[in-house]
């Protein structure tokens, strides 16, 4: 699993690829730790090449989102693909997440 | 309000049915009453008549003695008189002797025809009479009594014949008067020319004694009349009731009597005649009954009798009858009203009857809506239930379900029958339904049941109950049973029973421990099982159905291999019914028949497993093999990614939670399928716990209240067909499951 932080036109880009299976979310949690602290700009995951996620993930979105939130930062997901996005429905995290 | 007025009517048909059953008494009663009143009065009319008849017989005889021995009186002396008739003066002696010859004579005379005795001048009369017991003698014919010009003298007379003359009035020379009639008999000459008439006067005092002497009624009266209907004797006062207008009904009844008019019914005997009339002075009834003498002189004889003394018992009867009627009417009525008010209470009790009736048949159909539909067959069991409720609701239970590859089911019986009964079965199968939803310990589920019926029974109402729960995958039953019938396993080859530790029935105590028991039953396993309404039916002649004949019928099923549950309820309800015949179903009747048909697994098309440790480092490992086990199936896309997280989800809990942390173990996980069934078989060794029972995750919740986990077994339950969890040997084991096709 790779992940990519930049930070374009005050936004905070963070690219998701491969398998975010429970084995890579303990990395992935590690690397994604810039996030909780948005300081206000918005979050954009950029999704396209993200091809599994389990609940482990959905954890550490559900965190960031979280800490977002009460930063008054936005988190949006980008190209999620419908496996995925089938995923974010059974949990019903579909209606808390924003997607494009 | 439907039965209200229901009722109010069926009161107003009925309050005038009952007026209508009073009137139509009460003329029966009147007829009776009226018959018996008219037949008795005829009898006492009848009865009257005769003794009338005889009275006036009597008197009639009487009075022909009376004169018949005045004329024989007379007939007697006349050759005493015709031999000494040459000697004027010897008539005196003669009429004496005449007339001393009868007491009952007064007087007598021999009146000769004119200068019969020249010497005593024209007229001679020798005339005796009795005056203070002594005879006086006079010749009375002279100018002034001139007799040739006499009625009497005259009749007899010319008539040459005896005669009786009317009643007169005969005033002596002190003027005293007397009532007499005279008889008369003509003298002849030996020429055989009548020379003479001479007669004896007879005091009508003895009649007046004779027909008055006896009454038939206190107020009747009798009356002698001439033949022409002149009133000879009436009634003498001291006889006759004290009536004013006693001298007017004379008058009335010679008027009656002289009438020609007079309508009389005669009687057989043709002499007498009876005429009922209405007094005119005083309205009252009455009847005169009239005969007369056959021979002269002829008189009449009447009876007069008052209605009022001849009816006198009939009209107290009549009276008494009156008042009778009246006090059998009120009874009536009062009987009537009591029987109409235990009628209208009987009809009240049979409306609302009809009510419960109605109601019970709802709560019926409600509860036989709870269970669960007919025959169920799926690819590893077939199922069959009964219940047949003595009353219309019962107190018996059986269910099923099948949740995770598991059949749960139960049969049950709470103490009892009908409505009370019928209430604890509800609620027990309700909690029967909520417990093992999320238990699948029969021992567990026997006490949260168990823990909540003892909340609250006051009524100490108590349920035996079995609950099974078959695995269907492995044939492993594990079952609870609480003091109920022990169920029967029949094979191919035999009957036998289960084997049971006692535990009390629900509702005794809330502390309660259940254990639980458990079994591996073989394939083509029957599971019957029954409620004591089966074993504990009872014929007409009260002999128990017994469990002998159950066994018995069990045995024959084996025998014909008749163990398809259709078959087996069947051949028992057949004999069931054919033993109880016509006697009354006393109890509940429940039968439950689980026949266990696994498919054998004989188109396994894959069998792995991989062992791995409680690191979530080993995901990948998992990962990979899973992958690689899709890959070997070929299974469809959309699939892929759905069961690799599901087994992903449910290894990562068991890494998680199923080993103490810091402590190693190992985590078996096994994929087999067939050529429709993915199946990932989940093996730890640590402790307890059931996926399929934890508490969901809301996924309805606002990200605030969002708990942070129990995502992965929501997953799990979405992602699969069926998730199975076992406690096997101290293992869990989690068996998921996937229908699925390949590409």
């Amino acid at each position: 699993m790779k992940t990519k932080i930049e930070e374009i036109d005050g936004k905070i880009f963070a690219t998701l690829e491969g398998e975010f299976d429970t084995a890579a979310a303990m990395e992935v949690e590690e690397k994604l730790q810039p996030l909780y602290n948005s300081d206000g700009k918005d979050i954009v995951f950029e999704c396209t090449k993200l091809e599994y996620i389990a609940s482990s993930g959905l954890r550490i979105l559900l965190g960031i989102l979280k800490k977002a939130k009460a930063n008054g930062s936005k988190v949006v997901l980008r190209n999620v693909n419908e496996d995925i996005k089938n995923v974010f429905k059974l949990t019903g995290f579909i209606s808390i997440f924003e997607f494009e | 309000m439907k039965g209200q007025s229901m009722l109010s009517l069926i009161s107003a048909i009925r309050t005038s049915r009952r007026l209508g059953i009073i009137i139509v008494s009460a003329l029966l009663l009147l007829l009776i009453f009226s018959v018996q009143y008219y037949y008795t009065r005829g009898l006492l009319e009848d009865e009257l008549e005769q003794k009338a008849k005889s009275e006036l017989l009597a008197k009639a005889v009487l009075m022909r003695h009376t004169l018949t021995t005045t004329e024989l009186s007379m007939r007697d002396h006349v050759w005493d008189i015709v031999r000494n008739m040459s000697y004027p003066d010897s008539m005196f002696a003669a009429t004496y002797r005449l007339i001393s010859a009868n007491n009952q004579l007064v007087g007598g005379y021999i009146a000769f025809i004119p200068y019969y005795y020249k010497e005593k001048g024209r007229l001679f009369e020798a005339y005796v009479y009795k005056k203070d017991g002594k005879y006086e003698f006079e010749q009375i014919g002279n100018e002034k009594h001139d007799y040739t010009q006499g009625v009497i003298f005259k009749e007899v007379f010319e008539s040459n014949e005896p005669q009786w003359s009317s009643p007169y009035i005969y005033t002596d020379k002190n003027g005293k008067t007397s009532n007499l009639i005279t008889y008369s008999y003509p003298f002849r000459s030996a020429e055989g020319k009548v020379v003479a008439v001479g007669g004896v006067d007879l005091s009508l005092v003895w009649l007046s004694d004779t027909i008055n002497s006896k009454h038939l009624y206190p107020s009747s009266f009798n009356l002698v009349l001439t033949q022409k209907g002149e009133l000879i004797v009436g009634p003498s006062k001291e006889f006759v009731r004290k009536r004013d207008a006693y001298d007017d009904d004379d008058v009335e009844i010679l008027k009656i009597i002289n009438d020609s008019t007079t309508q009389w019914e005669y009687s057989d005997d043709g002499c007498t005649k009876r005429y009922h009339y209405i007094n005119r002075t005083d309205g009252e009834n009455s009847t005169i009954f009239l005969t007369y003498l056959k021979d002269s002189p002829k008189w009449q004889i009447a009876v007069v009798c008052y209605d009022d003394e001849v009816y006198k018992e009939l009209y107290h009867m009549r009276t008494v009858i009156a008042l009778l009627m009246l006090v059998l009417i009120g009874v009536l009525t009062l009987m009537i009203n009591l029987f109409a008010r235990n009628e209208r209470k009987l009809q009240k009790a049979s409306i609302d009857r009809e009510r419960i009736d109605g109601e019970l048949r709802v709560a019926r159909e409600i509860q036989m809506s709870m269970l669960p539909s007919s025959i169920t067959q799926t690819n590893t069991y077939d199922i069959l239930g009964l219940l047949e409720p003595a009353k219309e609701v019962g107190g018996d239970l059986f269910d099923y379900f099948e949740r995770n590859e598991k059949l749960f089911f139960c049969i049950g019986d709470v103490s009892g029958k009908g409505m009370a009964s019928a209430l604890v079965m509800s609620v027990t199968h309700t909690l029967f339904r909520s417990a093992a939803s999320r238990e699948s310990d029969p021992a567990h589920i026997m006490q949260a049941i168990n823990h909540t019926v003892c909340e609250g029974n006051e009524r100490n109402m108590f349920v035996t109950l079995f609950i099974g729960v078959l695995d269907l995958p492995t044939g492993r039953l594990r079952y609870c049973n609480a003091g109920h019938d022990i169920p029967m396993l029949l094979t191919k080859s035999k009957a036998t029973m289960l084997s049971m530790e006692p535990n009390l029935p629900i509702g005794a105590f809330s502390d309660t421990l259940y254990t639980m028991q458990q079994i591996t039953i073989m394939p083509e396993t029957t599971i019957f099982l029954y409620t004591d309404g089966l074993t504990e039916a009872m014929n007409k002649e009260h002999r128990l159905f017994g469990e002998q004949r159950l066994n018995a019928t069990l045995g024959r099923c084996t025998a014909q291999q008749q163990l398809l549950p259709s078959q087996l309820l069947e051949q028992v309800s057949k004999a069931y019914y054919a033993f109880v015949n016509e006697a009354p179903q006393s109890d509940d009747l429940t039968m439950l028949a689980i026949r266990y048909t696994p498919v054998v697994d004989s188109n396994r098309v894959l069998s792995e497993s991989i062992m791995l440790s409680n690191s979530v480092s080993e995901v990948k490992d998992l990962n990979k093999f899973v992958k690689d086990v899709l890959n070997r199936l070929n299974i469809e896309t959309n699939l892929v990614r759905k069961l690799q997280l599901a087994v992903e989800e449910a290894v990562v809990n068991v890494i998680s939670y199923a080993y103490p942390e810091g402590t190693t173990g190992n985590i078996q996980v096994s994929a087999t399928a067939d050529s429709e069934t993915l199946r990932f078989i989940i093996t730890d060794s640590g402790s307890p716990f059931d996926p399929t029972v934890a508490a969901k995750a809301d996924t309805n919740l606002s990200i605030e209240e969002r708990p942070i986990g129990g995502l992965g077994i929501l997953l799990l339950r979405e992602l699969m067909d069926t998730i199975n969890y076992e406690r096997v040997d101290g293992n869990n084991i989690l068996t998921l499951s996937k229908k699925y096709k390949t590409q």
